[in-house]
Formats: structure tokens, C-alpha cells, sequence
């Protein structure tokens, strides 16, 4: 999975804002603010990565144990993926 | 001191050309005054650079405008580059330049808004406000275009004295255009700014019937109006006494940053000195507000819409009296408690 290329994450005084852009513009229903994790997430998916990959990478930067990263990551990508921001393969 | 100033919204004019010669247009210049003024529009790189560099400075949302941005020969070129940086864009647009090489560009790069100017429901009406009546025609082709595309519509009107017959034909054709098409109309057409070189004081209302139109048979909105105008938090004096300069402004078609459209002094030159410190060095070339005498104890003051900018468009002085705005704001009185007359005061009691 990785995120869409038609959102652009704009970092703004220290905000993290998601802009759709193109066709998501139509789904994302405006621009959405996420915090540091978000971010680190949305930023981690430039490139393909799998679920427990993701979940690697998340312990390592946050020192949070395996759990805690995997329930934390499943919450952050359903939410991506209510608002086609999340492109995963069938 | 000021408070945290980022330039969040930012406008770029990219043009102060356009196809039509609107009576009423706050912007227009024509190509030969541009000259004989020895002043020129940006380039292509240049707006490109300066969009780079706002979005670098904290710009979120950018509104492309004019004159018309499509008569630039550029307008795909300049459009598409400054999509891909991520700003949430709204464009402004007549519609009657919409080719097939804009709608591939659009139906690629959808902007969040499109701000559609719509001035009559006929080809007489356009032949009168805007010069063209065939511009009618396309600015219907155009709309069906772009109404295609995934992007919240608005359409635009500004009411003067050739179509003020027409408005509600002009309300019922935007609506025609589809169910969620939104509709606005400007409060006050103001004189022009910046070399401009449309008559507005030859076209527009008087102000009697510019409060007449703007409130119509809704007086009670005149009413809400005020409270809404008393009961929000008071603003802080700080520049003009809003957003402009603070979290917002404009650069203007020959490149200068301005705290909005209205303005034509109080600017920074972000070509030679770059953006980001146009928009620090912004703040030092605006006079501090000052209350100024002849309103200080005026009877009307409670229904003036007067604003620093307001002030500047119509007297060229950010403290001079805009008389068109004082006679609103005496009819506005003279209205109300005619209002007062006949539904009694509690219309006054959150005020």
C-alpha cells in the first residue's frame, strides 16, 4: 500500500495539512490536519510498504511496543482510506 | 508588535486584461495603458517563482484572478505548475474563454472552487454591462464546461444600473446551471483602483438604491446585519483592521504585494527583494489607523461599512470620507427606523 499522489502534504508552522488535489478533490471533501504521527505515516507511504512494515517502522521511530503501533496504525489507515487517500492493491 | 502574521491566502492577479470591457470592473486595464504607463505583467517564470515561494512562506490557498486569467496565452502553463505545488486553488473566471485545452488542463487539475462572473440572462444585457453581447454565448458554453468538472461552483453577479432589471433572471439562469451551484452578488461596486480604467461613478447605483438592492424587501436582514456587525469579537487595530497583511494578501498583475485588491498604495516588491520578505517588510508600509474625526461622532456610524480599503478605493486616502458610503449609511438609518416605525424596537435588542 501507499498513499495517492493526488494528496500533497503541506507542512505550515507546524501544521500538517493534507491537500487533495485532482480527482480526490471530490471524495476528500477539503483539506484534512494531521498530527506528528499522521504525518510520519502519511510520509512513510511515498513508497510501498506493507502493514507490518509500516508497523516496524512506527516502533522504531516512536519506541511503542508492538501492539500499541499496530492498533494505532490500523485506526490511522481506515481513516485514510475513508477518504481514498490510501491506494492498495486488490 | 504584531501578531503571528503568515500569508495564508494569498491572490495572484495574474492579469489586468481581459476580453470584456466590463463599466463596472475594479481591476481592468487595457494593453495600451499598461504601456503608456511603462508597466508591465509578470512572465510565466516569474509567477511560477513567486508561487513557489508563497507556498514555501505558508500559502495554503491561492486564488487565481484577473482581468480574465484565461486571456493569458500562458494561463495552461502557469495553472498547471502552480497546481502540483499544493495550494488549494480557486480561480476566477467569465467563462468565455474556456477552450478545449483549458478543460483538459482543468479536468486533470480541478481547482476547489471556480468563481464564475455572470452579469446578465441575455446578449442585450452583455452587450451593455460587458461590450460583447455575443460573450453572452460563450459564457453559457463555458459554464456548461466547466460545471463538469468536480469543483464547487460559484456564480458570480455585480449589479449596476444596465442590469439591475435583469438580476432576477440572471439568479434564476445561474440556478439553471445546476442544483449545486451557489450565487453571490457583490455589496458595493467600488471605484476603481490601481490604474483602472472602467466609469464606475457612470454606472453604478446610487447608493439609495444600492441599500434598496442589497436589502430589497428584507429589511430585517439590514437589522441582523448590525447585530452580526456588533456582536462579533472585536478586531484588533493592527494594519487595516483585518485579515489583509495578517494572514492574507494579494500580488498584483505588475507584481506588487498589497494587502488586498482594493489597495493601490501601502506595497512591497517581491521580485527584487523575494517573498518572503516582501511579506515581513509588508507591515512597515502601512500608516497606523487612526479614528478619524468627521466619522468619530457621526450619527450614521452604526451602518457604516466603511473599511480602510473601502476608504482608500473611493477617496485615494485610507482616512478620507467615502461620501458614497456615508449616504448608505444615512439611508440605512433612514430605513431602519422607518422598520422601527412599523415592527417596533426589539429589533434593536441585541444590538
Amino acid at each position: 500500500m501507499r498513499v495517492n499522489q493526488n494528496f500533497v502534504l503541506r507542512k505550515i508552522k507546524g501544521a500538517n495539512i493534507i491537500v487533495p488535489l485532482g480527482e480526490a478533490i471530490k471524495k476528500a471533501n477539503g483539506i484534512m490536519v494531521l498530527n506528528e504521527t499522521g504525518a510520519y505515516i502519511f510520509e512513510a507511504l511515498q513508497e510501498e510498504k506493507d502493514f507490518e512494515e509500516l508497523v516496524s517502522c512506527i516502533m522504531v521511530e516512536y519506541g511503542v511496543p508492538l501492539d500499541v503501533a499496530k492498533s494505532d496504525t490500523s485506526d490511522f489507515l481506515e481513516e485514510l482510506r475513508t477518504y481514498g487517500i490510501l491506494m492498495e492493491e486488490e | 508588535m504584531h501578531e503571528e502574521r503568515i500569508p495564508l491566502n494569498g491572490t495572484f492577479e495574474l492579469t489586468a486584461r481581459c476580453n470584456l470591457k466590463c463599466k463596472m470592473c475594479l481591476v481592468r486595464v487595457d494593453e495600451e495603458t499598461i504601456s503608456s504607463l511603462g508597466l508591465r505583467e509578470l512572465t510565466t517564470k516569474e509567477w511560477i517563482d513567486l508561487a513557489k515561494q508563497a507556498r514555501e512562506s505558508g500559502t495554503l490557498q491561492l486564488l487565481l484572478t484577473g482581468g480574465e486569467p484565461m486571456l493569458r496565452k500562458d494561463f495552461c502553463k502557469i495553472y498547471t505548475e502552480i497546481y502540483k505545488m499544493g495550494f488549494v486553488i480557486v480561480l476566477y473566471t467569465n467563462a468565455t474563454l474556456v477552450s478545449d485545452k483549458v478543460m483538459d488542463v482543468l479536468e486533470k487539475c480541478p481547482p476547489y472552487q471556480i468563481g464564475i462572473s455572470v452579469y446578465g440572462s441575455n446578449p442585450s444585457i452583455y452587450e451593455k454591462v460587458c461590450g460583447s453581447g455575443n460573450a453572452f454565448y460563450r459564457m453559457v458554453d463555458g459554464v456548461k464546461k466547466l460545471t463538469t468538472l468536480p469543483s464547487s461552483i460559484n456564480i458570480r453577479t455585480t449589479i449596476i444600473k444596465d442590469n439591475i432589471g435583469d438580476y432576477k433572471n440572471i439568479y434564476m439562469l445561474a440556478k439553471s446551471f445546476g442544483e449545486d451551484i451557489t450565487f453571490s452578488r457583490s455589496r458595493i461596486v467600488c471605484r476603481t483602483t490601481r490604474h483602472g480604467i472602467a466609469d464606475v461613478d457612470a454606472c453604478r447605483l446610487s447608493p439609495e438604491e444600492n441599500i434598496d438592492f442589497i436589502y430589497g424587501a428584507y429589511l430585517e436582514r439590514l437589522s441582523k446585519d448590525l447585530i452580526d456587525k456588533y456582536t462579533v469579537e472585536e478586531k484588533k487595530s493592527e494594519l487595516f483592521g483585518c485579515d489583509a497583511g495578517i494572514q492574507s494578501f494579494t500580488i498584483t498583475w505588475d507584481g506588487k504585494l498589497i494587502g488586498c485588491q482594493l489597495l493601490g498604495e501601502f506595497m512591497t516588491d517581491p521580485l527584487s527583494e523575494g517573498f518572503e520578505k516582501a511579506w515581513e517588510t509588508f507591515v512597515e508600509t502601512v500608516p497606523e489607523l487612526k479614528q478619524i474625526d468627521t466619522c468619530r461622532d457621526c450619527k450614521y456610524k452604526l451602518f457604516c461599512m466603511a473599511c480602510p480599503a473601502l476608504r482608500y478605493c473611493e477617496t485615494k486616502s485610507l482616512f478620507g470620507n467615502p461620501k458614497y458610503l456615508c449616504r448608505e449609511a444615512e439611508y440605512s438609518h433612514k430605513i431602519l427606523e422607518k422598520l422601527i416605525s412599523t415592527k417596533g424596537s426589539e429589533i434593536y435588542e441585541n444590538v
